[in-house]
């Protein structure tokens, strides 16, 4: 993984993270930021730990980089996949036993499952979508309780994001050194 | 499994110390082989560990045994095997084998893991933010373990002479196969 990759992947993440923090923005568009934030991070974290063959780099592109909820995605949609190769599947278990020494609470895993989406019956940060009840909702309306229901409590994500993005930056600086 | 370069190559690249001993790259494409165990499977050390040239069997077992501890304490090995046991698709095995290597070499039983022939094979990965050594983790579902260590003696051997740090209800069988084979 080359380093100005990996350094661009984490600028973006934490410049995500302080759009989350901007002053004047509705609970919906925070959110959407927080949780682009720790995919990104996610996926640094992944770029960092991936030491697979050169010849397994697209798949590594195809299945987790290029991909929305790269967690949930992995160990759902692909897990059957027999075209993904076992590299692939061990890096995804490496992340999970990173993120659960990293976060204990669980924070980063619950906001990666929170994918932005056009399904109109799934909570979207972006686009209206349908309540439980079949009412239209677009995201604005939602208060900060709800979003702290989906979501989790704003606080603790934030703060859950920063301590992870400043541990993926350290392990990068420290691979450098 | 990744190319291997021959440890003469890797030591033209790289200079050595006043003790004989390489530093690892800042990429850490260096590579020391395993070939007296038969392993050729490439060893780097992505954090800048130091290596022998010749490989870590190339150390006295009293100096081994303390670069080794040095390098890659138990305690951690344990705490990561023990964090493959609680994911959703556990681990219910792992052995530390190959301890004196610069990489934490785990064989690790998953039992939801497809039938695999090629499960001997390692896969390296970097060290993280958590676990901050380089891995080594040669996996599969327990079939497709004892199929492979049956297959090459090798890993047998490195199993019978493993460090069990998870055991389910896998590792015990495992090891005991490995003994057996290595025998």
């Amino acid at each position: 993984m080359s380093d100005p990759r990996l350094r661009a992947w984490l600028r973006q993440a934490r410049a995500d993270w302080n759009a989350g923090q901007a002053d004047g923005i509705g609970p919906c568009h925070r959110r959407y930021w927080l949780q682009q934030a720790c995919e990104k991070g996610i996926k640094a974290l992944g770029l960092i730990l991936w030491r697979g063959h050169a010849a397994e780099d697209g798949l590594f592109r195809h299945y987790f980089l290029a991909r929305h909820s790269p967690l949930r995605h992995l160990a759902t949609e692909v897990a059957g996949d027999p075209a993904v190769p076992r590299s692939l599947r061990l890096v995804l278990r490496e992340l999970q036993a990173e993120l659960a020494k990293l976060d204990g609470a669980g924070v980063l895993k619950r906001v990666d499952a929170t994918t932005p989406t056009m399904d109109p019956t799934d909570v979207s940060y972006r686009y209206p979508f349908q309540s439980a009840e079949g009412v239209d909702v677009a995201p604005i309306d939602w208060t900060e309780a709800e979003w702290d229901a989906y979501q989790g409590n704003a606080a603790g994500v934030i703060g859950a994001i920063d301590r992870f993005l400043r541990a993926v930056d350290n392990r990068r600086i420290a691979a450098r050194a | 499994m990744r190319e291997c370069r021959r440890p003469q190559e890797a030591s033209e690249d790289l200079g050595k110390d006043a003790h004989g001993l390489q530093p690892v790259g800042p990429r850490n494409e260096i590579v020391s082989t395993h070939e007296s165990e038969g392993h050729t499977a490439a060893s780097v050390a992505p954090w800048g560990a130091w290596i022998s040239p010749a490989g870590p069997r190339a150390l006295s077992a009293p100096l081994l045994e303390r670069y080794s501890s040095f390098v890659i304490p138990r305690a951690n090995v344990e705490e990561l095997a023990r964090a493959h046991a609680a994911l959703e698709e556990p681990t219910t095995a792992a052995i530390w084998i190959h301890r004196a290597r610069p990489e934490a070499w785990l064989v690790e039983v998953i039992p939801t893991m497809a039938p695999d022939e090629h499960a001997d094979e390692p896969v390296f990965l970097n060290p993280g933010a958590g676990f901050r050594f380089p891995l080594a983790i040669i996996a599969g579902n327990r079939a497709s373990l004892e199929a492979a260590l049956r297959r090459n003696t090798d890993l047998a051997r490195a199993v019978a002479d493993g460090d069990v740090v998870v055991d389910a209800g896998d590792a015990q069988p495992l090891l005991e196969l490995a003994r057996q084979l290595a025998a």
